[in-house]
């Protein structure tokens, strides 16, 4: 015959159930503090600054800064972004002191219709920056093809947003772009680069 | 970052060393230094296309190329190139080897930016993406073929031909790789010797065009065949497209011509001042003729073929054989042409003992020695089959004229004549001064002296001497051999007055030409030395700009950059209408033009002028000019650009390791699209690396199948290593430190990655 044996029921003392419960609370708290690391991490940005031509913001860390270009004098890209490189982007512009703000779209719609495919404007608004500069908000769209002509890949349709405000006798355009599934989702990189830009 | 990279980083690199897949299963993929992906790459398909009144894009052309630098020059046939009749275009299509086994991909147009019609070669230069956005040349970073030289490639040699062949299986348009050897050498009016290159291989007339390569990997010939369409039942070419928009392909519908097999290269060696001169953005130009052009409405001919054992300086026969032993090596046919126009095809089907023989044939060429004349066509390479040789020739596919020699036995004794010099005896000498193949129009008393060699001779032959002015006989002398058996005999012509042109004598022994030679009276003589003595050309000068057709501005040896572009000035004298003449431009003793033309003017006159522009300023550098008639350069001057010596950049060769490869998913090996492949620089390592574009030597995004290519080459970097990160969103990165390059590295060096998900 087989008997069970009755169950002993211990009761934890004080330190023992202290012990579990600081050690939920350490896990709790690790786990908390991991999502916090990883979210500071992710969002974690780091400055950039170009004193020659006065111009100063914050961008995330691990994106590929390139400076001094003769189209822009500061870009980085998420190299990680898959399949288009998320971008932010500062051009300087000479236009003489008649010029409009208005003016500005135009001719960057006219000149980058030649060389980018299938360009299309698609809105124009007022935009009135954190430091609260007033300025022109342009969105448009592109086909992004392969420049390589070893490779072959289906166009990539990216979506852009420039801010554009007057400096001087100098244009000022910031610019974001990312593929078109990414670009609501990545917005928060360039709102906050535009919260973080002294100029 | 450097502690979130290691600490997320599970390696899954896997990098595999291999060589590229070859759609040759018979090619091994390295020979030596050969490389065939790398030529396989660098070879394009060229088309000819046009837009009909429907505006429709129709194809007209097609043929191969060959990249030949790494900002899109292109290699190919001028026939190709240019447009014709049987090739209408007003565009020009390039389609790159982008995956070796598969059909080219339609990337690029371009323009022929130099060519030259005769040799058939062209030049052009990619000019915009296919949506007609212009490409940037400088980051084109294209694959490309390093020219060899052509002129050590021997009798035997391997060589690796390359191009696009579409052949009665219309799924083989892919770049195809044949094997074969050289086979002879053939000689060619206005080249020399060493005009083509045969092959063993009957080669798909479709890579004409493309490249041949030696067994180090450097281009040294050119595959060249003409396409001969025909008419009626002989017609040669394909119907693809309805190029006319009835809905019906029929024969209403342009017809795109089939070259028929091709065992002729052309050697690199003429192709290197076309690339040269492309490369340095110039182009020729002479001032436009005073005279029409005469209308040429009688149908060309070849006539007075006849044989000769070896070719002078002039282009000239040693002598007129009609039998030659065994053993021998050299042998040229002679015909005269007249009514020929540049352009047009010709050919030479030769059978020995009634068959077929290509060794030496030549393929439908293209024409390119003017008018009227002598031409030639020969073999120096290697000895001659003994049997009986049928020499024919073609004009536009119709068989024109032909002609027998039997090649066999041993030497024989018979009286011959050879090498019949002409020159000017001098007041005080009865001697003969050798002037070449030109006599000066001022001439004393109008005489015209000969002298040749004659051997074997019986006294009391009979001989005669006939003397030729423009195709008109200007004398004849018959007489009896009196002379000692074996010697040189000096003969003389007398023209009151002698005028400019182009003379002819023959010599007969019985009723057998025995020797002939052409020569030309232009220019009178000077007190200057030889060959300056005879003065055709004088003042040859150099100015910066031409304006109105005339040659303006200070005259000068040296010029301060910047300039637009380079011209020379001369004045000249008894130049007798359609007189060839050649004028030839080299840079630094590198050549870049040479064009023999018939000269379009008066007889005497000043101001010709002849030069080249350039697109954006003459690159410095010594241009020399040299004027030639006869063979014999007349004239020539250097004028110095600049510092005076062409940038150290001009004939660099991009050195350095490709790297390319494949990048795919660790789960289910799909290629994944997007992926950021970097290349640190040697300076720096992962550990170094700020994300700063500074500390990067060159990036690359794989495409829809995972594969990429790192545009520019890895430089040998001795004793350095290059690191490479490659990041995806939703995988883990992968980083390395210690890609070394060396001499042994192969290029391109294939890294397969295969990335493990986040």
């Amino acid at each position: 015959m087989i008997g069970f044996a009755e169950t002993e029921h211990i009761e934890l003392n004080f330190r023992q159930r202290w012990a579990s419960y600081l050690t939920i609370i350490v896990a709790v708290l690790a786990l908390a503090g991991g999502y916090a690391l990883r979210v500071n991490s992710l969002n974690a940005t780091q400055r950039f600054e170009n004193k020659q031509i006065g111009l100063a913001a914050r961008y995330p860390v691990n994106w590929l800064l390139e400076e001094g270009k003769t189209d822009f004098v500061f870009r980085v890209q998420d190299p990680a972004a898959v399949p288009f490189k998320t971008t932010l982007q500062m051009a300087l512009l000479p236009f003489g002191p008649d010029a409009l703000l208005a003016e500005i779209p135009n001719y960057l719609n006219i000149t980058r219709a030649t060389s980018l495919s299938t360009y299309i404007a698609l809105q124009i608004n007022s935009v009135t920056l954190p430091n609260g500069t007033q300025g022109l908000q342009m969105e448009y769209a592109y086909a992004a093809s392969e420049t390589n002509p070893a490779l072959q890949s289906v166009p990539i349709v990216v979506r852009g947003l420039d801010v554009i405000v007057l400096r001087n006798s100098q244009a000022l355009v910031i610019t974001y772009r990312a593929d078109v599934q990414s670009f609501d989702r990545n917005r928060h990189y360039f709102d906050s680069f535009l919260r973080s830009l002294e100029f | 970052m450097r502690r979130i990279m290691r600490r997320g980083m599970v390696l899954v690199l896997i990098i595999i060393l291999v060589t590229p897949t070859l759609p040759i299963a018979a090619a091994p993929p390295y020979q030596e230094g050969f490389n065939v992906a790398k030529a396989l790459r660098a070879t394009v398909s060229v088309t000819q296309v046009f837009t009909n009144s429907r505006g429709q894009v129709v194809i007209s052309c097609v043929g191969s190329g060959t990249l030949v630098s790494v900002d899109g020059l292109i290699l190919t046939n001028a026939h190709i190139a240019l447009p014709s009749p049987n090739c209408r275009s007003d565009k020009l299509v390039i389609s790159l080897t982008v995956r070796t086994d598969e059909a080219p991909v339609a990337k690029y147009y371009a323009q022929t930016v130099g060519s030259n019609l005769g040799w058939d070669l062209a030049v052009l230069r990619v000019t915009s993406t296919l949506d007609g956005k212009p490409v940037d040349r400088a980051t084109l970073n294209l694959p490309f073929a390093e020219i060899g030289d052509s002129e050590a490639t021997q009798l035997d040699d391997t060589i690796n031909v390359v191009g696009y062949a579409i052949s009665g299986d219309k799924a083989s348009n892919i770049s195809q790789l044949i094997r074969a050897t050289v086979a002879g050498v053939t000689a060619e009016a206005l080249v020399g010797d060493r005009a083509w290159l045969k092959t063993s291989a009957a080669i798909p007339g479709s890579m004409s065009g493309g490249g041949a390569y030696n067994v180090d990997g450097k281009l040294i010939g050119i595959p060249t065949v003409e396409p001969t369409v025909g008419t009626g039942d002989t017609l040669n070419c394909r119907r693809v497209q309805d190029s006319n928009g009835d809905n019906r392909v029929d024969d209403k519908d342009i017809c795109i011509p089939i070259s028929g097999l091709i065992n002729a290269l052309r050697p690199s060696r003429l192709a290197r001042g076309l690339i040269l001169a492309a490369g340095l953005g110039i182009t020729p130009s002479i001032r436009p003729p005073t005279q029409p052009e005469p209308d040429l409405t009688d149908p060309p001919t070849f006539s007075r073929l006849f044989f000769s054992a070896g070719v002078n300086q002039a282009g000239m026969p040693s002598s007129v054989v009609t039998g030659v032993p065994s053993g021998t090596k050299r042998l040229y046919l002679f015909f005269d042409y007249d009514n020929m126009k540049n352009g047009t095809v010709y050919e030479l089907r030769t059978t020995l003992d009634g068959v077929p023989n290509v060794t030496f044939s030549l393929a439908p060429a293209t024409w390119s020695g003017g008018r009227r004349g002598l031409w030639y066509i020969g073999s120096t390479a290697q000895i001659w089959p003994n049997g009986t040789y049928d020499f024919s020739l073609y004009i536009e596919g119709v068989r024109t004229a032909n002609k027998q020699i039997t090649i066999g036995g041993p030497a024989r004794q018979d009286p011959i004549f050879t090498d019949v010099l002409f020159g000017v005896v001098p007041s005080d000498s009865d001697q003969l001064v050798n002037t070449g193949n030109l006599i000066p129009i001022d001439s004393p008393n109008g005489e015209i002296h000969a002298e040749f060699i004659y051997n074997n001779v019986p006294p009391n032959t009979s001989w005669r001497q006939v003397w030729y002015y423009e195709g008109l006989k200007l004398s004849e002398n018959t007489d009896t051999w009196k002379d000692p058996v074996n010697g040189k005999k000096p003969i003389l012509a007398q023209a009151n007055p002698l005028k400019p042109g182009r003379y002819r004598l023959e010599l007969y022994l019985g009723d057998q030409m025995a020797a002939t030679s052409d020569f030309i009276v232009a220019g009178k003589q000077s007190n200057l030395p030889l060959p300056e003595k005879n003065l055709i050309f004088k003042d040859l000068s150099f100015v910066s700009e031409v304006k109105n057709n005339a040659p303006v501005g200070a005259k000068a040896t040296a010029f301060t950059s910047p300039i637009q572009g380079l011209y020379a000035s001369f004045n000249w004298q008894a130049l007798g209408e359609g007189t060839p003449w050649t004028w030839r431009w080299t840079v630094d003793n590198n050549p870049l033009f040479e064009v023999t033309q018939s000269w379009n003017d008066a007889a005497d006159g000043a101001a010709e002028w002849l030069g080249f522009a350039s697109q954006s300023q003459v690159v410095d550098g010594s241009y020399k000019l040299e004027l030639l008639v006869s063979g014999v350069v007349m004239s020539s001057a250097i004028a110095k650009v600049g510092l005076g010596q062409l940038p150290p950049t001009t004939f660099g060769v991009a050195q350095g390791v490709q790297v390319q490869g494949r990048i795919t998913d660790a789960e289910n090996g799909r290629g994944i699209s997007g992926v950021t492949f970097i290349v640190i620089k040697v300076d720096f390592d992962t550990h170094d690396f700020v994300w700063d574009m500074s500390q990067v030597y060159d990036l690359s995004f794989s495409d829809a199948d995972g594969q990429y290519t790192v545009s520019k080459l890895l430089a040998l970097e001795k004793d350095k290593a290059y690191s490479i990160i490659v990041l995806a969103r939703g995988y883990l990165p992968v980083t390395t430190d210690g890609l070394q390059v060396t001499e042994k590295t192969k290029s391109p060096l294939i890294l397969n990655i295969a990335l493990s998900r986040d």
